[in-house]
């Protein structure tokens, strides 16, 4: 376990950053030094540096792989905030929506795969999401509530509740009723009907914002959250019954007023508030007194959550704690039991605005931009995969495009797309030096899209002529040409059947555009100088509906792989047009998929790490792939907690899979023997300390390399040379909003 | 000017001290304040007034009631005089807001535009995102406006640095303005960050004359 990525940043983040720091001090002294008086001037903001790493194997002294890699580090991706959280106990799956309007859908039951990604919007501002049965409900302070279609990953309809901004969503046991707390202070009660919901009609309205909601379980009361003061509602009548007023700070603050920023209804009628004064009090809504306070922390509790059976509470701080409140007895015989502060979680730097209870872990995010699965130990087996701390910081599908003939890069953004010309070096070196950069790279075109809603997907060509991207409203395709200057058109008519597009992909050859749309259809379509044509749509006969996320073409020109998120791969033969088979269905989904150019093999790997070679002209598992399932992977292999986003192949050894995740990238050689059962699994080191003539003995297939992070792409290009793009954490976390200061003893 | 002698002559009728006792003394004063209370009264005969428990129960609560409710009313006049003087300062301070982001557009807008210009017209702010802009306001200054105690990501993970179990340097100490507020300027909407730039904010003061060169860059920007 010591080995593994957990070991990095998950049970030690203090130790992690060490290193991240350690690697950016000396990227900035690289920097100062080549910008400043030295003379041969990089440019600020860029860091290229080129280098090589080696690494032996067995066949006699002959080098086996020697690459100049491109360390990129110039791709300024910044996640944006969690907003808020909510999950679905039925499906299993846990929808987090951001600040920037996009909402994610994670797989709790599949390794917490990111499965869905539905593309923000400007000016959405969601405040709050609400599941019902499998419908996915969200408001915000556009003072719209909005229905998403989960099939077309875009909004379905939207609402517009004329109150004002919409602080919360919150729907009744039932799946009737959807209430929303308005700006203006009303409570307004929807009804959700087939395929809408329809106004009802508004509580007694009060003075003051509603900041937060809670059906009690009977659906008869809610109890809203306002400034000062939480008011319990009959819901039939819409009568206010009852008020809770509610303390403010003490000291200095005594000013400021309070406001309820989460509040939570027991069926015993318990109501729990979290407010802005640090406080989580416990009332008995029925006498409408205050039965017990908690002062947790200076700063805000900015959100609470309930766990189904009732008997665990967690608040979310502005400190970054989580701290668990249980309702359990001091004595033996459980008669007298009363809600009592238990842990305390800090997991994050900054402040936690969203959180889920799950049966059996505890959910957080915030602002730090990072989801957080925090297993309660007293309900899941200690010491196993299942404890595990999880983090999840990147997002788990590439938005790195490369055009491998080219030497281009294609950074996508939500609101713009950069093309990049990677920089070029000269002379040789040793693994590990450092070359001069002859030529450094340059921005060649920023390309900011149209409209309000935000970038879904895009695509490069190999050669670098032809750029797409997709919004859910619509598809854009540009013509670049590199003379002395770079031009960039846009192609106007585009084909109409080109709508609702989730994935994009050019063919190797540059001359088709295959890009994936509703009920996972393929829609190919012919670019040339002259014109955008439709060719075909390609079907499947399984009929889901689930969308595609996984979109790839062979090197040849005749098959094309897509790979949807009910775990169904489909093969397409482009020749005939028409679907060729499907490969047999795991239960994991695929979290990439690529086609070997020599032999046409399927690779694809899995949410649970698992990895599955097929061969697309003999419809069935290779040999290689039945070999290693027989072996199995090693538990360091599936024990890692980000999935591999990437799969790419070397021109000159077909025998070379390069695939990567966020902390490693790893070269598996199929002409070499799987690990053993305790064989290790980094041996890198241990290789190269080894005489040449010992090394067969310990070589195995899989060489993984950790000496950059944290990874968001690595490709090959045509002439051999490796390109990593890394993006360090803590380059993200210096970009973030302020945190709270914390006084600490001797500081 | 006279000067006075440092032992003046006294003056008035300054009786030298007999001999009469400390006792004496007391029991004579005893018996004029007797006599003179006897000479207020009109007449020695009569029994003192009837006052009964009653009555002067009665006047007591009354002239309480009578101080509670003027101290009452007059609460209840300062009460509404400040709501009014609030409501005209909230009134005043939005119309004041108002013009300055104007006249900050302008005078940004204007100064880099040279010879030929065109006049667009800007989408027009509508009453729904107003009323968004002042729900993003309400959150950002909750979080991190005045009072609520803040710091840099810089000094965050220095102290990270400083107490983790490998005891190391601050993370940028030679950049100072390294994961500052700055660089998170753009994760705000426009309006808050309009707002936040007309207040103080933080420790950064707007002397600082790089901050003055940045915020007009930043309006530019969002312009």
């Amino acid at each position: 376990m010591n080995h593994s990525n957990k070991s990095i940043c998950n049970y030690y983040p203090l130790h992690f950053i060490q290193a991240v720091v350690r690697t950016v001090d000396v990227m900035t002294y690289v920097h100062e030094s080549t910008t400043g008086s030295k003379g041969n001037n990089v440019g600020p903001g860029v860091s290229q540096l080129v280098f090589k790493i080696v690494w032996r194997q067995r066949r006699g002294t002959s080098i086996m792989g020697e690459f100049k890699v491109h360390r990129v580090r110039f791709f300024d991706y910044m996640p944006s905030a969690i907003r808020t959280m909510a999950f679905n106990s039925q499906t299993e799956r846990l929808a987090v929506a951001r600040a920037d309007g996009a909402v994610e859908i994670f797989n709790f039951n599949d390794n917490f795969f990111q499965e869905k990604v539905i593309p923000g919007q400007d000016g959405r501002a969601t405040e709050a999401l609400c599941w019902v049965g499998h419908r996915l409900f969200s408001a915000g302070l556009n003072g719209e509530i909005t229905e998403y279609d989960l099939e077309n990953l875009r909004p379905q309809y939207t609402v517009d509740a004329y109150g004002g901004p919409i602080w919360t969503i919150s729907s009744n046991s039932q799946g009737t009723q959807l209430a929303v707390g308005c700006e203006d202070g009303t409570v307004k009660i929807f009804a959700i009907l087939e395929e809408r919901i329809q106004f009802q009609r508004n509580l007694n309205r009060h003075k003051g914002r509603i900041i937060s909601l809670c059906w009690h379980p009977s659906s008869a009361q809610i109890a809203a959250g306002m400034t000062d003061m939480i008011t319990i509602f009959d819901a039939e009548t819409g009568h206010a019954t009852r008020r809770l007023l509610v303390d403010r700070a003490m000291g200095a603050s005594k000013n400021k007023e309070v406001v309820v920023w989460s509040v939570g209804y027991l069926s015993d009628h318990t109501i729990i508030s979290g407010d802005s004064a640090g406080k989580v009090q416990i009332w008995n809504g029925l006498t409408g007194t205050l039965v017990r306070t908690y002062l947790v922390t200076k700063w805000d509790v900015l959100v609470l959550s309930v766990s189904k059976d009732e008997s665990s509470v967690i608040a979310g701080t502005s400190e970054g704690t989580v701290i668990q409140f249980q309702f359990i007895s001091s004595t033996v015989d459980q008669h007298d039991k009363e809600w009592v502060r238990t842990r305390t979680f800090r997991n994050h730097s900054h402040d936690v605005s969203a959180l889920a209870h799950t049966d059996t872990a505890v959910v957080s995010g915030g602002m730090d931009t990072q989801l957080v699965v925090r297993p309660l130990l007293d309900k899941v087996e200690k010491n196993t995969q299942e404890s595990a701390l999880r983090k999840i910081a990147f997002p788990h599908r590439s938005l790195v495009g490369c055009a491998k003939k080219a030497g281009l890069l294609l950074f996508q953004f939500p609101d713009h797309l950069e093309l990049w010309k990677l920089g070029e070096s000269e002379g040789h070196g040793k693994p590990g030096d450092r070359l001069p950069v002859k030529r450094k790279p340059e921005k060649l075109i920023e390309l900011k899209r149209k409209g309000e809603d935000h970038i879904c997907c895009s695509a490069l060509s190999a050669c670098g002529g032809w750029l797409a991207y997709s919004t859910v409203s619509s598809v854009r395709l540009y013509r670049i040409q590199y003379n002395n200057t770079i031009s960039i058109n846009k192609v106007s008519k585009l084909p109409k059947e080109l709508r609702s597009v989730h994935q994009l992909c050019f063919s190797s050859d540059s001359s088709k555009l295959f890009a994936s749309s509703c009920q996972s259809s393929v829609i190919v379509v012919a670019v040339s100088q002259q014109e955008c044509r439709y060719l075909h749509t390609l079907k499947h006969k399984t009929g889901s509906r689930q969308p595609v996320h996984l979109l790839c073409a062979s090197d040849d020109g005749k098959w094309l792989a897509t790979a949807n998120t009910d775990c169904e791969i489909h093969i397409y033969n482009l020749h005939k047009m028409k679907l060729h088979c499907m490969v047999p269905v795991y239960n994991s989904c695929p979290t990439t998929i690529a086609i070997h150019p020599v032999t046409n093999n399927l690779i694809s790997v899995h949410a649970d790490q698992q990895i599955f070679e097929f061969s697309l002209v003999q419809k069935e598992y290779t040999q290689w792939s039945r070999r290693l399932q027989t072996q199995g992977l090693l538990s360091l292999w599936l024990e890692r907690d980000t999935p591999i986003t990437h799969i790419t192949f070397n021109p000159k050894n077909p025998d070379h899979i390069i695939l990567h995740d966020t902390y490693m990238f790893c070269i598996i050689d199929q002409s070499l023997p799987f690990p053993e059962l305790n064989a290790v699994l980094w041996n890198q080191m241990i290789l190269k300390s080894l005489p040449v003539s010992q090394r067969i003995g310990q070589s195995h297939a899989f060489k993984i390399c950790k000496s950059f992070q944290h990874l968001m792409c690595v490709s090959l290009l045509e002439d051999l040379s490796l390109v990593v793009v890394e993006r360090p954490l803590l380059d993200i976390m210096s970009q973030l909003p302020a945190p709270v200061r914390q006084k600490k003893f001797a500081t | 000017s006279t000067f006075k002698s440092q032992n003046p002559k006294p003056v008035g009728n300054i009786v030298a001290p007999t001999s009469i006792s400390y006792a004496q003394k007391l029991w004579g004063i005893y018996f004029v304040l007797c006599a003179q209370t006897k000479h207020s009264k009109s007449s020695d005969d009569e029994a003192p007034e009837e006052v009964t428990f009653e009555d002067s129960k009665a006047a007591a609560l009354r002239s309480m009631k009578q101080a509670l409710d003027t101290a009452r009313r007059e609460k209840q006049l300062l009460k509404e005089k400040r709501r009014k003087r609030q409501e005209l300062f909230q009134e005043q301070k939005k119309r004041r807001l108002l013009s300055a982001d104007v006249l900050e557009e302008i005078d940004s807008a204007s100064s880099n535009l040279k010879g030929k210009y065109t006049v667009t017209t800007v989408k027009e702010r509508t009453l729904a995102s107003f009323q968004q802009q002042v729900a993003e306001e309400f959150i950002r200054s909750r979080l991190y406006g005045p009072g609520t105690c803040r710091t840099t990501n810089n000094e965050m993970l220095s102290l990270q640095n400083k107490k983790g179990w490998n005891k190391s340097a601050a993370v940028q100490f030679v950049k100072k303005d390294w994961g500052t507020f700055r660089t998170s300027l753009r994760l705000m909407t426009r309006g808050s960050l309009l707002q936040l730039l007309q207040s103080s904010w933080c420790n950064v003061s707007s002397k600082d004359k790089k901050l003055k060169k940045e915020k007009k860059k930043t309006l530019f920007f969002l312009n």
